[in-house]
């Protein structure tokens, strides 16, 4: 099941969406697959033969703003790859590890992916940049969602 | 148990109330007041007929107005008529500010940094061209590498990418891939001073080095166009631009500074959220609008940096360029001096530059931000080539792959918008809703019924650029001249389109 949807009237010049998951792990891995599925069509034509992973270490602020600001990271580490090394990946793993004191938060995610290949994917459009554009992380219930604006 | 974070619910006022705050000045120029929201230090001013008016998104007006509360800005915060919501600045923005008290904003800017648009001739008319079209097309396809992650110049070492972010087009001239004049006919030559490789991170660099030569994807396009005898609106000019002949074949493209000129972006926007409010007090209506005093060590980090990514997106598109000279040369067996294959002009329209601007009477050094807007000096005004000092700037609006784009030149009275005006048609409709209401395929073959051959690196890509997203071009071609931002000289129509 999907745990995204595209949102129509953030910004007509980009790309927006909202994700959620039960758990922060799952609000990131929809947010990570919202974005590459923008990039690609189906998400099912990515093999996970690469791996790379992400170290985040972030200050604990009002109102979930470190999860934000991780998020923000995370999804541009994402776009990073996709340049660097022309790859399209999925978010596997998330753990979050709160510092005793409550002051500081590591991120540590395994990403999984898979070479652009235009013979093998049918590729949709190139992300440039994750703005902060009424980007939010907010728990509703059970649930974490989050809504991201991304330059396309 | 729901949590709020740091941003309330976003509830944009509707564009019928909007219209109801404005002002009109005149029959393009409207008014929103500095009334109109606590903050505003100048009032913002749309040039726009009503019909464009109404068809801009309502975030269009809040973002313009926030726009209006940074500090140092001056006169008015203008948007275009092609005006459309963006992230901080809404596409179309400009906003000067005073060179001293003011600030810079990469949200004024955009992530793309000098995205912009460059037209070249060739002495070939579409008689001519139309049997090799396809070809043509396809050629282009393979030389010039577009859509997700396509990659360059694979051999360029970490070395001359610093070489080219500092010296823009003129590294394309040291080494075999541009000519003298070409350089001449870019915007600030194709090379702008002050570009410091310093100021750039090591994950920009890793993010551009491969992408030279690249068009992107998005609305980034490469184009052969025909100049029709009946879409000629100034005859005279249209021949001292270089097009001569009737039904003369031209080529378009639009892209900037890729991947390099996004981290660039992004990595200053951060910088700047962390350090505007605690070492600036800054405070603002949106993150996306986080700015540094252009005076202080980040604002100037950043203006360097960011002329980086101008002086590289000036060496892409000249390195496109190249390819194109290439691969017309290959198909007609002649070399690119007997085609023609001549620039006209290369824009920028994502940029901030220092210029000098009358104000009340004195000469002011402003720095001028414009996000998707076009610079377009008059005639006579310093920094023109000499080739076009009478006849003003020339300024290149790339409509959609479906409708056409205009040449069109800069003109005395556009110091209403300190000297800038439209760069495209400006969206009327998301993405998502452009791929929810066009096909790719569907409308790669209709347009191929109506005679325009498409290759693209993807359908849904292109679904977001069908001609219906966007507002009419000959409106806002026809509203830029009315509202003397620039003049039309010819409309491009397309029969050849590569999208990425």
């Amino acid at each position: 099941m999907k745990h995204y949807r595209y949102l129509d009237h953030l910004s007509y010049a980009d790309a927006a969406f909202e994700s959620e998951g039960e758990s922060i792990e799952e609000l990131f891995q929809a947010a990570g697959d919202a974005l590459t599925n923008l990039m690609v069509e189906d998400l099912g034509s990515i093999e996970l033969k690469e791996r790379r992973e992400v170290h985040l270490k972030r200050r604990i602020g009002p109102e979930h703003q470190e999860v934000m600001e991780l998020l923000q990271e995370l999804l541009d580490k994402m776009i990073y790859w996709k340049d660097v090394d022309q790859l399209l990946l999925r978010v596997r793993h998330v753990d979050l590890k709160y510092a005793p004191s409550r002051r500081w938060v590591e991120l540590i995610a395994e990403l999984e992916g898979d070479r652009i290949d235009p013979e093998r994917q049918r590729l949709g459009t190139d992300v440039k940049a994750v703005t902060f554009h009424r980007l939010k992380v907010w728990q509703a219930g059970n649930s974490w969602k989050a809504i991201v604006v991304v330059d396309v | 148990m729901a949590q709020p974070v740091r941003l309330p619910d976003y509830h944009p006022p509707s564009s019928e109330n909007m219209l109801r705050g404005l002002v009109r000045l005149g029959e393009t120029l409207w008014e929103i007041p500095i009334s109109y929201k606590a903050g505003m230090r100048v009032p913002a001013r749309l040039f726009a007929s009503k019909g464009l008016l109404e068809q801009m998104d309502a975030a269009v007006f809040d973002q313009i107005t926030n726009v209006a509360t940074l500090a140092g800005i001056v006169r008015y915060a203008c948007c275009m008529p092609d005006g459309h919501s963006g992230y901080g600045f809404p596409i179309g923005g400009v906003a000067a500010m005073d060179a001293r008290s003011g600030v810079i904003s990469p949200g004024g800017i955009g992530f793309d940094i000098n995205c912009g648009m460059r037209l070249v001739t060739t002495q070939l008319t579409w008689d001519e061209v139309k049997p090799r079209l396809r070809a043509l097309v396809n050629r282009l396809y393979e030389r010039v590498p577009a859509g997700v992650g396509c990659t360059g110049f694979v051999d360029l070492s970490a070395s001359d990418f610093l070489e080219i972010a500092e010296k823009g087009s003129q590294w394309c001239l040291e080494n075999g891939y541009a000519r003298p004049e070409d350089l001449v006919l870019t915007e600030d030559g194709g090379h702008v001073s002050g570009a410091d490789p310093v100021h750039v991170s090591a994950e920009a660099i890793a993010r551009g080095r491969k992408q030279v030569g690249t068009l992107g994807s998005g609305n980034h396009y490469l184009e052969i166009q025909v100049a029709r005898p009946e879409n000629v609106f100034d005859a005279d000019a249209m021949s001292k631009l270089g097009i001569t002949i009737p039904n003369q074949v031209v080529i378009m493209f639009h892209c900037g500074s890729r991947g390099f000129g996004h981290q660039v972006a992004s990595d200053y926007l951060k910088l700047f959220l962390k350090v505007m409010g605690s070492k600036y007090s800054i405070r603002l209506l949106d993150r996306e609008l986080a700015s540094a005093p252009f005076e202080s060590p980040e604002g100037q980090a950043y203006f360097s940096a960011m002329k980086c990514a101008i002086n590289m997106s000036f060496a892409n598109r000249q390195i496109i360029l190249h390819r194109i000279r290439e691969v017309f040369s290959d198909e007609f067996g002649k070399s690119p001096e007997e085609l023609g294959l001549d620039m006209v002009y290369d824009v920028a329209h994502n940029t901030a530059k220092l210029e000098t601007h009358l104000l009340d009477g004195h000469e002011r050094k402003l720095l001028v931000h414009r996000k998707g807007a076009t610079r377009a000096f008059g005639p006579g005004m310093p920094g023109l080539p000499e080739r076009y000092r009478q006849l003003g700037q020339p300024v290149i609006i790339g409509g959609s792959m479906e409708t056409g784009s205009y040449l069109m030149l800069g003109s005395a009275s556009g110091a209403s918008s300190f000297f800038s005006t439209a760069h495209g048609s400006g969206r009327i409709m998301s993405r998502t809703q452009a791929k929810r209401e066009f096909k790719g395929r569907q409308l790669m073959d209709d347009m191929a019924s109506r005679g325009i051959y498409v290759k693209s690196a993807s359908y849904s890509g292109l679904a977001e650029e069908a001609g219906k997203a966007y507002k009419n071009i000959d409106e806002v071609a026809a509203v830029s001249e009315a509202a003397g931002l620039s003049r039309r000289v010819v409309k491009l129509v397309p029969v050849g389109n590569i999208k990425g």
